[in-house]
């Protein structure tokens, strides 16, 4: 009896920490699913139905991986990617890594303030008017809450990603046809296939998620002892953001891919894939995943500004905390604030070309992001620096195969990015 | 600066080249702190001392007294002994610049965050180098405002011209393993 008794409480223990715990994980991976996941996966859908689905499969293993190396050095060093990139190689490369950091950042947050303009739009509110109450409203409830408030809301935001699974059973997707598409991998040679499955991995796996999520796992104070629990909540955390992508894919590759007459449109945004649902799934549908492409562009409208002022502030050592005052910590705050207005007014901007800092930031992401791994896989191994906690032989074995095959990819995207395939 | 010391090439007594200088050690208590300890990483050996190993090591880093110093030339610093009958010694209780004070965090009595150690200057009086002060901002990377304010009043306190972006090694309190504490209080 007391065994079973000593059993369960040690297990509503375990659980209670694990909540404690959880945060870091799952915020990081729902913010990744932003306006350009949401594009990405809903063009994915519209033109190939459920044949790209095993890309998301895999993208889930690579990120897994990638992020279980994160939660060993941020609960083992106790220091963020930042912190330890500086320390660790030196202030020219650590400025460098920075410098396209805070472009790509900039760029990837103006693409979330134009996935809001869209989805306004969607609901016919105009955005002009709109928009610098939301950029205000981001940067007030960062500003002025503390980090566990801001987290708590986030995590409830995160919430509203069930919009997208909502949406997909309304527009009727054949069950069976995407059980066999998940465990099937379709391959092809065609050009426009191949770039879109490598801009499922480059939107699923992006450089700022790795600076965000350690920064986050240090803030919280979680060590070595708690890596189980942040590796749990990494888990959860990739599994709802692998599971999400799926049914934005699922959810239009049902109503357009699969119902060539009537959704026969060629979606090339998700504000597109929005409100072409309406006829084919009903307004709701169209309504909820208008409603999702929202809050999912907020929630990164949100983080991506906050996340560059932590990282830069880290590796130059200024004072960065939100519980500081403006005169404490102010590139914190500059970096934050400019972030917000700059990509609100440039949306705001008539006929701004958003489509070409889009590009570029996509780019600049494709080429951080392996130099960036490569970076961990160095800090990884580092006996000094992680101890008992270095990356194992056969780890190494896996992630450099992986760290290849995000050069090799990376390289693919940017080619096609310059010499268009029609 | 520091940067132009390390890597220097490191000969024995028999001029073969033993390897580079990868770190110094500096006594903090000292005024002004002076280079106690050469940390000399070897790309491989089969000593270590009169030890004579199972097999050689690769990539290994020693570190010996200063009295092992012979010169310190333009082209290389000389060792008073032939490889590898130098004197090791342990690097416990050592503050080591590159791994103990370079691009670590700065930070005030208080814990508040200032800066990162962008450089560590030296100084050179024959064979025996000194520590400066620890650089904050580059030319090309300079320091905000407010961390320029307090490094000119440092500067003013313990009676420093020239070099405007150097913190005196007086203003530092303590190497912790996490940051370098410097007092800012009069």
């Amino acid at each position: 009896m007391s065994g079973r008794g000593g059993r369960r409480r040690l297990g509503r223990r375990e659980i209670l920490l694990f909540l404690a715990v959880l945060g870091p994980g799952i915020i990081v991976n729902m913010v990744d699913t932003d306006a350009g996941g949401i594009a990405t996966y809903s063009v994915s859908g519209a033109r190939y139905g459920y044949n790209l689905l095993w890309v998301l499969t895999v993208t889930g293993v690579f990120l897994a991986l990638i992020q279980e190396m994160i939660v060993r050095l941020g609960t083992v060093t106790g220091k963020g990617l930042a912190a330890l990139i500086r320390e660790r190689f030196s202030l020219r490369v650590t400025a460098l890594v920075m410098l396209a950091l805070l472009f790509t950042n900039f760029a990837n947050t103006v693409s979330n303030f134009a996935g809001l303009a869209a989805s306004l739009q969607l609901f016919h509110l105009p955005y002009l008017v709109f928009m610098p109450f939301l950029a205000f409203a981001v940067w007030w409830l960062v500003v002025k809450g503390t980090y566990q408030r801001v987290e708590k809301v986030f995590l409830v935001i995160s919430l509203v990603y069930i919009a997208y699974f909502i949406s997909a059973f309304m527009a009727g997707p054949d069950w069976s046809e995407v059980g066999k598409a998940l465990v099937t991998p379709k391959f092809s040679m065609e050009t426009p296939y191949l770039v879109l499955a490598v801009t499922n991995i480059g939107t699923t796996i992006a450089p700022w998620m790795l600076f965000y999520q350690q920064s986050s796992i240090v803030d919280k104070g979680l060590d070595a002892e708690k890596m189980g629990y942040e590796r749990a909540d990494t888990l959860v955390g990739v599994f709802f953001a692998v599971v999400v992508g799926m049914f934005i894919i699922i959810c239009c590759a049902a109503a357009f891919y699969y119902k060539p007459g009537v959704g026969a449109i060629n979606i090339t945004t998700a504000e597109e894939a929005a409100a072409g649902l309406a006829p084919i799934a009903g307004k709701y549908a169209s309504y909820l995943f208008g409603f999702g492409l929202f809050a999912a562009s907020l929630f990164a409208a949100s983080i991506l500004p906050l996340t560059t002022a932590y990282t830069v502030c880290e590796a130059f050592g200024w004072e960065a905390a939100l519980d500081r005052p403006y005169r404490e910590a102010p590139q914190f705050y500059l970096t934050y604030t400019l972030f917000i207005v700059g990509s609100a007014l440039l949306v705001m901007i008539p006929h701004a070309n958003l489509v070409f800092i889009m590009v570029v930031s996509q780019t600049l992401n494709g080429v951080l992001l392996p130099v960036i791994v490569t970076y961990m896989m160095i800090l990884a191994n580092d006996r000094e620096l992680m101890g008992e906690y270095a990356n194992t032989r056969r780890f190494n074995a896996v992630m450099w195969m992986v760290v290849a095959v995000l050069y090799v990819i990376n390289l693919a995207m940017i080619i096609s990015t310059f010499i268009p395939s029609g | 600066m520091l940067s132009s010391v390390l890597r220097k090439e490191v000969r024995d007594a028999e001029g073969r080249e033993v390897g580079h200088l990868e770190d110094l050690a500096f006594d903090l208590s000292s005024r002004p702190p002076v280079a106690t300890h050469l940390a000399v990483h070897l790309e491989w050996t089969d000593r270590i001392g009169e030890l004579l190993l199972p097999r050689p090591v690769e990539d290994i880093v020693l570190l010996l007294p200063w009295s092992e110093l012979e010169s310190m030339e333009e082209e290389a610093l000389y060792l008073k002994h032939a490889h590898p009958n130098f004197e090791v010694v342990s690097c416990e209780g050592k503050t080591l610049v590159r791994r103990d004070m370079l691009n670590k965090q700065i930070v005030d009595e208080e814990g508040n965050r200032l800066h990162r150690v962008d450089e560590v200057i030296i100084k050179r009086e024959g064979i025996l180098i000194f520590l400066e002060g620890l650089q904050v901002g580059m030319e090309w990377f300079p320091a905000g405002k407010r961390v320029q304010k307090l490094v000119s009043r440092l500067r003013k306190r313990y009676r420093r011209t020239g070099e405007v972006n150097v913190i005196p090694y007086e203003a530092i309190l303590r190497v912790d393993e996490e940051s370098i504490v410097i007092g800012v209080r009069s």
